[in-house]
């Protein structure tokens, strides 16, 4: 009785598990990544049996109760994938099915596409790039060129309502730091959709709470630049009237790839036409050159630039290798491998005027040819971590410069010989944490630590037969280490308490070799500090003020010196937002600056064929007062903004730089004794955009005076100057087939000492002219002309004229370049230093054709 | 001087967008729902209150937010200062399903503080009907449900793959074009594609967070005291000192007050008829 029963119920529970049966799998696009909020359902004829949607990993589970006995049907639907399904006997009572999903282009009822030129969410403004385009524009630099309130200047480096940008994102990743050039000069203008500025940028995001003046850049690409690599092929032929390299050639690959979780760039160029390959390499940021204290002695013989037009006669080359994964939504790996070559030669004549101790001046005629090669390799790794609660970034560096100079040099009509030759290298490693909790109290910890050294730089001269020289070598550790609190107290109030201690180890030996006259010092700078603060956020955000102490003890321990001084640099800061689209900003600061083992050289340094540089031995102390504040409007649905600046600083030294000339030798040193300085500065700067007839317009101004003293031969002179410059832009295209771009700037400086006077005023027009007679064929004109004063009377007036022609067919851009079409050799200029006077003469690169292809790949 | 209280309270309804927020998705759509609800004001009068809803729908991640919440600006839809106050009678929150992955995220601003509540996303059991209607153009299927003690009657759309809906209501194999409680409806009113980024709640320090079900007891409690339509400030107790500042707009013969960065303050409000009772 009891088996019977047994039975029965076994019987029951199998015909009840029967019935219950479990679908289960799961959903993948081509990818192989799951495929979340899938709609799976299980359909019997027009029946709904039972539904459910796949979780992030793309899994599903679905619980069937009664099962029908006719054939059911397991459909997946997803807004943006193709309907699958799949049919289903229920023989077993666990199914598993997994589907794969292909991609659909979505329609939906009532669509409206909003392609508006500019869109503002909160302090991000998005530009739809398309709609600010001009026809000629090839590059994203292009483009990037025309938005309200953008500047990109010669270099590449774009800046903000003045601002210049602190991170450039692609696709919310910063792959490139400073070298977006890369990115900017080589992705087409038609892969970007939109260019995104973000006003009040937070490099850490458990920082977004602090008010931030720091502008960013991001820029979305279109679908055709996505997952799929491309890239652009740039060769390019070309013949130059006269110089030194009469046949130019360019060439160049450039591959990129941009997914969800990887952007990689990479990219090989060569040339002697202008900057073609070292242009991509400019880090706007700073950071990829190597300075060693013996290499900051003993500068190159470069011979400066002139302010306009093309110079240098240069070979270049560089292969970069820039990779970012992201690991996940906060988390990216980045490794940036960069080498690049660069030769320069240019032709310059110079007069230099000083004044002597008994008030008579001496002139110096040189001329000189000075070749530059060199080398820069550099490798960075960096890991980041930047959530909402912790930042952390661990960046390892290491980067390596080999340079060699020429710079012979006629002088008063004498050959002098001119070698310097030296090689540096520099390993660091920076690792910087912070973290927040929930209450908002922040902490951060961080430590850096870097090595650099000049193992041996080389200088000789041959002089009327007779050889002399000077050799040097640095070797230099630095150790950072910081760490600090941010506690909130109550939801107006924060205190801060940040410690800092910086040490650095140097050594260096200079060897003056006619004469043997050594200089050897080592030792370490010590510098703890804390700087005890508080912040003051109002409750509706638009206040926000900061202040700190800065107290610090500088010491420097070298050879024989024990130097030892507290300093307090006391710090405010005040922001105030009247609303999204303006802001008011003031700091003042005192800031004391102590001199560094440098000015311990006290025996004579050969640092070119004429000139010896000998060290005070006095530890330099400079105080200063700076005090800035500026105001920001913009109405970016107006496509306006106007941004008004005024600076103050005030700076008191306790050594004051004096300069002796004997014959033509000029012999620098420092005297002790108490100097004042002040420099006063206004600026104003707006851009207006009308992007219904595709004209932008940009205007600003600016004033500065100030005072200063130096000494000559022992005199002391007291130097007064003001300056002021005016700036105008426009590009306008008053017909579909033409676009015309002016700007122009006027420049007048006047510094005043004893009883001299010196004015220099400077005018620089330049334009363009672009005519499309057919929408893919772009035809320019463009020159530059500038008048600038050389003497009191005399004025320079120079023009200089390009032409191009450019044919955009498919995928390919071909472009004829001219270059310097009226073949104007030289260009002069005079600078006022205080009391020198500099006259240069700059010899110009000669007529230059060029003919260049672009293809994207 | 309107003009003014205008760019302060488009500021205002901003300031969330102005702090930098992290971007979690991207939205495939964006659906815009009017909502209705059916009320009495402090006289006891009847009256239904409207606002809009927009729902950003991405992959992972589904935000519901009243109109003026979402951050998209132009020059023809600037925020309307009376809709800002219409919605502030409404009491509509800004949710986050999906977000962190399994949670749902409830942001309130009950004043002078905002609230933000988390709990692991709820099912809503929906018995699926067989009949179609046709709805603002779509063809769509019944469903009911009981959720938090509400009864909803809803029609959702099988050409729209998307188990997204209004405010908290979600789960259907379609999207939701049309949803019915006794006082409460919901209807779509817009479909756009829209890839807009979907922001995760602004990290304030100054935000309560607790757990979904305290929130809720909380603003039921607030909100559902009977003075509270006569004065809906009766809660706080020293409401001069929690007005850090104020402006006043004439409008229509009638006074809109925004206090402490724009937000919208009632003198009187509407009887408050809960989306959930618990």
């Amino acid at each position: 009785m009891q088996r019977l029963l047994y039975t029965i119920l076994y019987v029951v529970l199998a015909v009840h598990a029967s019935a219950q049966t479990m679908v289960t799998g799961r959903v993948t696009d081509m990818q192989n990544k799951p495929v979340s909020d899938v709609i799976v359902k299980l359909v019997s004829g027009s029946k709904t049996l039972a539904f459910t949607s796949s979780n992030a990993q793309g899994e599903y589970s679905l619980e069937v109760k009664n099962v029908p006995s006719g054939e059911v049907t397991l459909q997946f639907t997803h807004i943006s994938y193709e309907k699958e399904s799949e049919r289903l006997s229920f023989k077993e009572k666990a199914v598993k099915v997994d589907m794969l999903l292909t991609p659909k282009a979505v329609s939906l009822k009532e669509v409206t596409v909003k392609t508006d030129p500019l869109r503002q969410r909160g302090d991000t403004l998005s530009h739809n790039l398309a709609s600010f385009l001009g026809k000629g524009d090839v590059t994203l630099e292009d483009g990037l060129r025309r938005l309200p309130g953008v500047d990109v200047a010669q270099s590449g480096a774009i800046s903000y309502m003045g601002k210049p940008i602190s991170q450039f994102n692609i696709e919310g990743l910063d792959m490139l730091g400073g070298k977006y050039n890369l990115a900017t000069r080589n992705i087409p203008a038609d892969y970007v959709t939109q260019v995104e500025i973000v006003r009040n940028h937070h490099r850490r995001r458990v920082e977004k709470d602090v008010p931030s003046n720091e502008v960013s850049m991001n820029i979305r690409l279109s679908n055709k630049a996505k997952f799929k690599p491309f890239g652009q092929e740039e060769a390019g032929a070309g013949y130059m009237k006269d110089g030194n390299d009469r046949l130019q050639a360019l060439l160049g690959v450039t591959g990129m790839m941009f997914t969800d979780k990887f952007q990689t760039i990479c990219s090989l160029k060569g040339g002697n036409y202008k900057s073609f390959a070292q242009a991509d390499m400019i880090d706007h940021f700073g950071g990829s050159d190597v300075t060693t204290p013996a290499t900051s002695l003993f500068g190159g013989f470069d011979g400066g630039a002139p302010p306009q037009g093309e110079y240098l006669y240069q070979r270049n080359g560089m292969a970069t290798l820039n990779g970012i994964h992201k690991l996940d939504s906060a988390t990216t790996v980045k490794v940036n491998a960069d080498y690049s070559y660069h030769r320069a030669t240019h032709d310059i004549s110079q007069s230099s005027t000083y004044l002597t101790g008994t008030g008579d001046y001496v002139t110096v005629n040189e001329q000189t040819s000075p070749l530059t090669k060199v080398h820069l390799p550099k490798l960075t790794v960096n890991y980041l971590k930047n959530a909402d609660r912790v930042y952390f970034s661990e960046t390892f560096v290491v980067k390596g410069k080999f340079e060699q100079n020429e710079g012979d040099v006629l002088a008063n009509q004498q050959l002098v010989e001119q070698r310097r030759k030296t090689s540096s290298f520099e390993v660091g490693n920076d690792l910087f944490w912070m973290g927040r909790t929930e209450k908002g109290t922040r902490r951060h910890v961080n430590a850096s630590v870097s090595f650099k050294r000049t193992p041996t730089l080389r200088l000789s001269f041959v002089n009327d037969g007779r050889g002399y020289g000077q050799t040097a070598q640095s070797s230099t550790l630095s150790m950072n280490v910081g760490s600090s609190f941010n506690i909130p107290i109550g939801k107006v109030f924060r205190l801060s308490l940040p410690v800092r201690v910086s040490a650095m180890y140097d050594d260096v030996e200079t060897n003056r070799v006619a004469t043997g006259e050594v200089n050897d010092i080592r030792g370490w700078s010590f510098t703890p500090s804390i700087n005890p603060g508080f912040e003051i956020h109002s409750r509706n955000r638009r206040f926000y003020l900061s202040a700190g102490l800065g107290a610090a003890l500088k010491g420097l321990y070298y050879n024989k010196l024990n130097y030892t001084k507290p300093v307090l640099n006391p710090s405010m800061g005040i922001n105030y937002t009247f609303s999204a689209n303006s802001k008011l900003q003031f700091s003042t600061g005192y800031t004391t600056q102590i001199g560094d083992m440098m000015t311990l050289l006290t025996e004579p340094m050969q640092v070119d064929y004429r000139s010896v540089r000998t060290s005070s031995g006095i530890i330099g102390e400079q105080d200063t007062w700076h005090t800035s504040g500026d105001w920001k409007w913009q109405l970016p649905m107006q496509y306006f903004t106007l941004s008004l600046a005024a600076s103050h600083s005030e700076g008191k030294r306790n050594t004051l730089y004096s300069q002796s000339v004997s014959g033509i030798d000029i012999s620098s040193s420092a005297l002790q004794r108490d100097t004042r300085s002040r420099s006063t500065n206004f600026s104003v700067s707006s851009t207006k955009n009308f992007p219904s007839i595709f004209t932008k317009l940009g205007a600003d101004a600016s004033y500065g005076f100030g005072d200063s003293e130096q000494a000559v031969n022992a005199n002391i002179i007291k130097i007064r100057s003001n300056n002021y410059d005016l700036h105008g832009n426009a590009s306008v295209t008053p017909i579909q087939w033409l676009e015309l771009r002016y700007d122009i700037r006027y420049g007048w400086s006047r510094s005043r000492y004893s009883e001299e006077s010196n004015t220099v005023t400077s005018l620089t027009h330049s334009g363009a002219i672009h005519v499309f007679p057919i929408a893919t064929l772009d035809l320019s004109l463009d020159y530059d002309h500038v008048r600038r004063q050389i003497t009191t009377d005399q004025y320079k007036r120079m023009s200089l004229f390009n032409a191009s022609a450019q044919y955009k067919w498919k995928q390919c851009v071909l472009r004829l370049e001219l270059t310097n079409l009226l073949n104007q050799r030289s260009y002069s200029y005079t600078v006022f230093d205080g009391i020198n006077t500099y006259t240069y003469d700059y010899g110009l690169c000669g007529r230059t054709a060029m003919i260049r292809t672009t293809f994207k790949l | 001087m309107q003009k003014i209280l205008v760019i302060m309270m488009a500021l205002a309804l901003t300031t969330a967008a102005q702090a930098q927020t992290e971007t979690v998705d991207t939205a495939q759509f964006v659906a815009v729902y009017d909502y209705e609800c059916r009320t009495q004001n402090d006289e006891a009068a009847p009256v239904t209150d409207r606002m809009q809803v927009v729902v950003q729908v991405g992959r992972t991640v589904t935000k519901s937010m009243p109109y003026s919440a979402y951050p998209v600006y132009d020059a023809e839809s600037k925020p309307d200062v009376a809709a800002g106050f219409q919605e502030a009678l409404m009491h509509m929150p800004t949710v986050w399903t999906g977000y962190p992955e399994g949670q749902t995220t409830v942001r309130e601003f009950i004043f002078p503080h905002d609230y933000e509540g988390y709990e692991p996303t709820p099912d809503i059991a929906w018995t699926l009907s067989e009949d179609t209607v046709t709805v603002s153009d779509h063809l769509c299927q019944q469903a009911t449900a009981t959720f938090r003690g509400l009864e909803w009657h809803v029609w959702y759309t099988e050409e729209i793959p998307s188990s997204a809906g209004p405010w908290r209501l979600r789960g259907l194999p379609g999207l939701i074009v049309k949803a019915e409680s006794e006082v409460h409806t919901f209807c779509l009113a817009k479909l756009r594609m829209e890839a807009s980024p979907i922001t995760a709640p602004e990290q304030t320090p100054e935000v309560h967070r607790m757990k979904y079900a305290k929130l809720l007891k909380h603003k039921n409690e607030i909100y559902g005291n009977r003075q509270y339509a006569k004065n809906p400030m009766y809660y706080v107790p020293n409401p001069q000192g929690s007005i850090t500042d104020m402006s006043v707009l004439k409008r229509n013969g009638q006074k809109l007050v925004f206090a402490n960065g724009g937000h919208p303050l009632l003198t009187k409000a509407h009887v408050y008829q809960p989306l959930e009772l618990k």
